[in-house]
């Protein structure tokens, strides 16, 4: 009886660990749309906003990347009833896939950020609140760095490196902008965001 | 005693000349290729892709002649394996299927999947935005001033080019764009990103024989044997000769 019972116990982690070593493929998928994205940051009432990229902008993205940042122009968009409150959605690979993220800037600093996109088979937990809420309030300091640490997640460290670039290309695009190019407006009961 | 070694040196003579024209052939091939892959990286041969789909299919990789795209002009605008190309340049990710292209004020405008991909007319990424298309969408169907027309399966939309809005499209429907196959050698040239089959490789294989697998270069090891043998006899009958 005990012996099946080990033997139980041994089929049971032998299961587990074949679990735990297949790739998750339901880590992978849309968490947030754009529109979900938006309104739940700025509200009912934002624009969108288009940045080209300047050589200058282009050169301290791949200091920030590490490589050239792909595209001519960003997008972003800025609450109608805070100017300094912008939100930006940027792609960055993890290992070979791109993740798309989601930052709200505010004041120069990150009021949130979110993973929108998973499309790797690791590292999604960096979606999670328990580490994403160490990137509140974090702003750049004159090195282009983080002015806080980021304690990383074993076994996603490629994802959690994607996430701290992501979060300082759109702190330092913030600094980039200004808001003179309104592409549309999007006021409570509008169907469309922008 | 004499006649037997003049026998033997006929049937020699005989057969070196038999088998040296036989091998003739195959030691030209052997020369020449050996001659190329010397310079091969000179000539930058290891770099440069076969892009034969009959060469390909020796070495076991499918060249149906599937890979389909957009006609961008004189350039083209397709998906493989993931990424959405301009010619045979990666641009950008395309994940889902490649719906359709088309250019508005010089900006090709491609739809993959619900992504919308912005490219200029010299082939150069401007942005690329997800969640901008319904997931129904099938295809694109015109364009009209500032709006992409859209064929989902609800029924027809216009996607503004510059604020993305979306809308209902009420005009008559129209025949949405059919992705057609891409030329030969561009598909072939797509094909060499997964494949990596260089013509320095070719010659190898020619060279060694392994173009037709262990077949092949079982053939050659025959050939390799042989052409000792030639040698033994060819020094053997000029060593009678002389004497």
């Amino acid at each position: 009886m005990n012996s099946k019972r080990l033997l139980l116990f041994f089929a049971g982690c032998s299961l587990v660990l074949v679990f735990a070593s297949t790739n998750p493929v339901w880590a992978q998928g849309t968490y947030l749309t754009k529109d979900e994205f938006l309104k739940q940051s700025l509200g009912t009432s934002y624009h969108g906003h288009k940045l080209w990229l300047s050589k200058p902008i282009m050169q301290q993205l791949k200091n920030i990347f590490g490589h050239k940042y792909p595209g001519l122009r960003i997008r972003y968009w800025s609450n109608n009833n805070n100017a300094n409150q912008t939100a930006w959605i940027l792609n960055e690979i993890g290992k070979v896939k791109p993740i798309t993220f989601g930052v709200v800037v505010n004041n120069r600093k990150i009021e949130s950020i979110y993973v929108l996109v998973f499309r790797e088979s690791r590292g999604w937990e960096i979606k999670q609140t328990f580490f994403t809420d160490q990137f509140l309030g974090a702003s750049l300091n004159n090195r282009l760095r983080l002015n806080q640490h980021i304690d990383s997640i074993s076994g996603a460290t490629l994802s959690v490196i994607a996430m701290k670039k992501v979060a300082r290309a759109a702190l330092y695009l913030s600094q980039q902008i200004e808001l003179t190019d309104p592409v549309i407006s999007h006021q409570p009961g509008e169907d469309e965001s922008g | 005693m004499a006649s037997l070694k003049r026998r033997l040196r006929l049937f020699f003579l005989r057969w070196h000349r038999r088998i040296g024209v036989m091998l003739s052939l195959f030691v030209i091939l052997i020369a020449l290729t050996g001659i190329v892959i010397n310079h091969a990286n000179r000539f930058s041969l290891d770099t440069i892709p076969v892009t034969s789909p009959w060469v390909l299919s020796w070495y076991g990789i499918a060249f149906d002649g599937k890979i389909t795209g957009f006609p961008a002009g004189k350039n083209w605008i397709s998906a493989f394996q993931g990424k959405l190309y301009w010619n045979s340049e990666p641009v950008s990710y395309c994940p889902e299927p490649l719906i359709g292209a088309a250019t508005i004020a010089g900006i090709w405008f491609v739809i993959c999947g619900t992504s919308l991909t912005l490219i200029s007319s010299d082939g150069v990424l401007i942005e690329s935005l997800s969640d901008v298309v319904p997931a129904d969408a099938s295809g694109i169907s015109g364009v009209s001033n500032d709006w992409l027309i859209i064929a989902t399966d609800s029924g027809q939309i216009r996607l503004h080019s510059d604020t993305l809005e979306l809308k209902a499209d009420t005009s008559q429907p129209l025949a949405t764009q059919v992705a057609t196959p891409l030329p030969t050698n561009l598909q072939a040239e797509l094909n060499f990103k997964s494949h990596s089959i260089t013509i320095e490789r070719l010659l190898l294989d020619l060279h060694s024989g392994r173009i037709l697998q262990l077949p092949g270069a079982l053939f050659n090891d025959l050939v390799a044997l042989v052409l000792i043998l030639l040698a033994v006899s060819g020094s053997w009958l000029w060593l009678q000769r002389k004497r």
